[in-house]
């Protein structure tokens, strides 16, 4: 961190200013004592700090508008200071209240007057002192109007680049250090622009800019900004995994508790000298024990090395096992497993749900549950009000005459709840299957994935769907017993690839697919089309006009894997023809990755019909 | 006959409020009794790792990071004669978040078959799928 910390040096002379009497664990001074512009800039709107001492300042401003989480900036403003140059004005204010210095942060001038900022109210105190006391050349005495007041910056693409510019003068890639220690007194952001960190637009940009360019990122200097909540920084544990050195001394925290949004973070050096919250311990052992509940690895804190913890020499070396798309207990369940969801969600996704009702056993149980992922909720997510409405969510539900009826029983019930869900088109390259259970009893299976709902307006939310089966045999075939059908909305994460390889028919109109742009189907004329799409409707079952829907390429693509499974004679010799103009490795992938594809055989669902 | 499935739907609710309860804590902090909740023969299926039989769940649950679950959504439904004679046997669906060590919650899903073996309930079945999208 030394390079840091040497670092500091280039952002301003000045930035020595508040070094002043500090909180310091370490020091073991009172309860109330607390130095600096600390004090500054407390409003009186605050009940929890309506115990403390009150500041003492020299001169009183008018702190009474500053909100509890405004950090202390003042606006200083001199009437009729657009008369002079900007240098005179500063020059004659800097020699009024000498020793003291300091920045000042956008500067302008509006009209007569001119005005800045300042970013302390010790300064501004300073400054208000001198008001009507200095005189200028041209014999008036200047006036200086002190108040509590903030720049107000638009965060634009300009003001982006420059912050990036300033941050990469501050990165030090030997060390993989950056300091942005300061950083709205930057020489190079100063004169126009106010970044505030506190800010937590301001905060999220830089953030942005860090784990864009500079991940691997070792150490992090965020002293003197102001920040009061650290919010803008929970990404960092994710984000940046080898951050180790965090410097946020000198900034308005006030309780330990955000450091909670900084825990995941393996920090080995932290500094948080400097902020309201060190004051609460008088205790020096208490404060490194709150540090190290967050922090177990931290060595140094506030610069001082800490005795290195003792620690239990058990294994901390987690992995998570990988995901896998699925798991078959038995080697003779994968081909009924794939026959069983292709047929089932043929019929689910079609306009008639009822058929379904012969792959129910009469007494036949079903529930569905439903509720937001974390996170969301119905202002901002597509609502799930369709499904939460029947959700039998026994934490939610305390009914027990409710609990009983959205319990359904008999196929009948079943296949009428069924029914009333909204239509749907299911992804199959998303779905994960799970049989757990393949005896010749009883055969367990777990199917979850994504849908998209087809609702009335245009807009057809993704949704994510975990379903539980246990099936038995029947007669020839198998049937379901109990269901279990759990509907939420899909993450981010999950729509990103949701429908990725087989674009659904319903949102890509079929008279605007040009076929002509699809090259493995280029040559097929219009009559060879319409057979294609009848033959393989009639094998299958499938509506035509559902079929015809469906895009050509896809059929194809089916009408060949069929072909390969069933020898399905009729269409073989295109599906040859296709094979040979298509780009074959290709379509060789995209067949065997469909493991789940729409099926023609309705052997089972007839047998027990 | 009505009263007696009645009955049942009301036994698996209230069994599925024990079960999850008692589970989840020992997932998350007692994971040394795990192999206790498994039917020797039990499956474990946890984002598509099986495992089956309860010493290897055991070990399976040992190398897993430390978890922090928190449920949303629970269901229960006793599993139908037709399939399991008179074993009382029970079908649990869970929704929820878990945390693992990175802090993120990650939404989760996860469904039970557990069964009546003397005066112990036992799991037959178990399977876990993180709610995100698995590379084929």
């Amino acid at each position: 961190m030394a390079a840091v910390r040497q670092s500091h040096q280039h952002c301003s002379p000045l930035w020595a200013l508040n070094s002043g009497a500090r909180g310091n664990p370490y020091s073991g001074r009172s309860r109330n004592q607390t130095g600096g512009s600390n004090t500054g800039g407390r409003g009186s709107g605050s009940r929890r700090r309506s115990g403390r001492a009150s500041p003492s300042v020299p001169v009183q401003l008018n702190r009474k508008k500053v909100p509890d989480n405004m950090p202390s900036w003042y606006k200083v403003i001199i009437p009729h200071g657009g008369r002079y140059s900007k240098e005179y004005i500063l020059k004659a204010l800097l020699d009024a209240i000498t020793p003291t210095v300091f920045i000042p942060l956008n500067y302008e001038v509006r009209g007569a007057d001119s005005s800045f900022f300042v970013d302390d109210s010790r300064t501004a105190d300073k400054l208000a002192s001198v008001d009507r006391k200095i005189m200028t050349f041209k014999g008036f005495r200047l006036v200086v109007k002190v108040k509590p007041d903030m720049p107000h910056v638009e965060l634009n693409c300009t003001l982006k680049e420059k912050i990036k510019a300033a941050m990469v003068k501050r990165y030090n890639a030997a060390l993989k250090a950056l300091d942005l220690s300061r950083f709205h007194a930057d020489p190079d952001l100063v004169d126009n622009y106010a970044v505030a960190l506190f800010r937590p637009n301001m905060m999220l940009a830089v953030v942005d800019v860090i784990v864009e360019n500079v991940p691997e990122l070792v150490a992090l200097d965020l002293s003197e900004n102001k920040l009061y909540a650290l919010d803008s920084l929970s990404v960092l544990s994710v984000k940046l995994p080898n951050l180790r050195v965090l410097h946020i001394g000198k900034n308005r925290i006030r309780d330990m508790h955000q450091l909670d949004r900084l825990e995941g973070l393996c920090l080995e050096d932290l500094v948080l000298d400097g902020n309201p919250l060190c004051d609460r311990f008088q205790d020096q052992n208490a404060y490194i024990s709150e540090v190290r509940k967050r922090f177990p690895k931290v060595l140094k804190l506030d610069g001082v090395d800490l005795s290195p913890p003792i620690l239990f020499d058990v294994n901390e070396d987690f992995r998570m096992p990988t995901s896998k798309g699925h798991y078959i207990c038995a080697e003779d369940a994968m081909s009924m497993a794939r026959q069983f969801l292709e047929q089932y969600f043929q019929l689910y996704d079609s306009d008639n749900r009822e058929q379904l009702v012969s792959a129910y056993h009469t007494d036949a149980m079903f529930s569905l549950t439903s509720t937001y992922p974390p996170g969301q909720s119905s202002t901002t997510t597509p609502k799930l009000v369709n499904y939460i409405s029947d959700s039998r969510n026994l934490l939610r539900v305390k009914d027990n005459i409710k609990r009983q009826k959205l319990l359904y029983q008999g196929k009948m019930a079943v296949v009428a709840c069924l029914s009333k869900l909204p239509r749907t088109q299911h992804d199959p390259l998303s779905f994960t299957v799970d049989v757990t259970l393949f005896t010749p009893q009883v055969i367990m299976m777990s199917v979850s994935g994504l849908f998209l709902e087809h609702g009335p307006r245009t807009n057809q939310p993704l949704r994510s769907f975990s379903r539980v089966f246990v099936i038995v045999p029947f007669g020839a075939g198998f049937c379901i017993i109990n269901e279990q059908l759990f509907v939420t909305n899909a993450t981010e994460e999950q729509s990103k690839v949701a429908f990725k390889t087989s674009a659904p028919a319903a949102v890509s109109p079929p008279a605007s697919v040009p076929v002509a742009a699809s090259p493995p189907v280029a040559h097929l004329d219009e009559n060879t089309k319409q057979h294609l799409i009848e033959s393989f409707a009639a094998q299958s079952g499938m509506n035509v006009a559902w079929a015809r829907k469906k895009k050509v390429k896809e059929t194809a693509y089916e009408l060949l894997l069929e072909n390969v499974d069933y020898n399905f004679s009729n269409t073989k010799m295109v599906s040859e023809n296709f094979l040979k103009e298509m780009p074959v490795r290709q379509m060789r992938k995209h067949c065997e990755e469909t493991i789940f594809i729409w099926n023609v055989s309705f052997k089972w669902i007839q047998i027990h019909n | 006959m009505e009263q007696d499935i009645k009955t049942k739907i009301d036994l698996a609710r209230h069994t599925a409020e024990e079960f999850t309860k008692l589970y989840y804590e020992s997932v998350d902090k007692r994971r040394h009794l795990m192999s206790r909740y498994y039917l020797d023969t039990g499956v474990l299926v946890w984002n598509g790792n099986g495992t089956v039989g309860k010493d290897l769940i055991q070990k399976f649950f040992e190398g897993l990071p430390p978890t922090e679950h928190t449920l949303t959504s629970l269901d229960s439904q006793p599993v139908l004669d037709v399939a399991v004679g008179s074993q009382l046997t029970f079908l649990i669906l869970v929704c929820g978040f878990v945390k693992f060590q990175e802090k993120i919650s990650r939404p989760f899903q996860q469904n039970f078959m557990i069964t009546a073996q003397g005066d112990k309930w036992k799991i037959v079945s178990d399977c876990f799928r993180l709610q995100e999208p698995v590379a084929l």
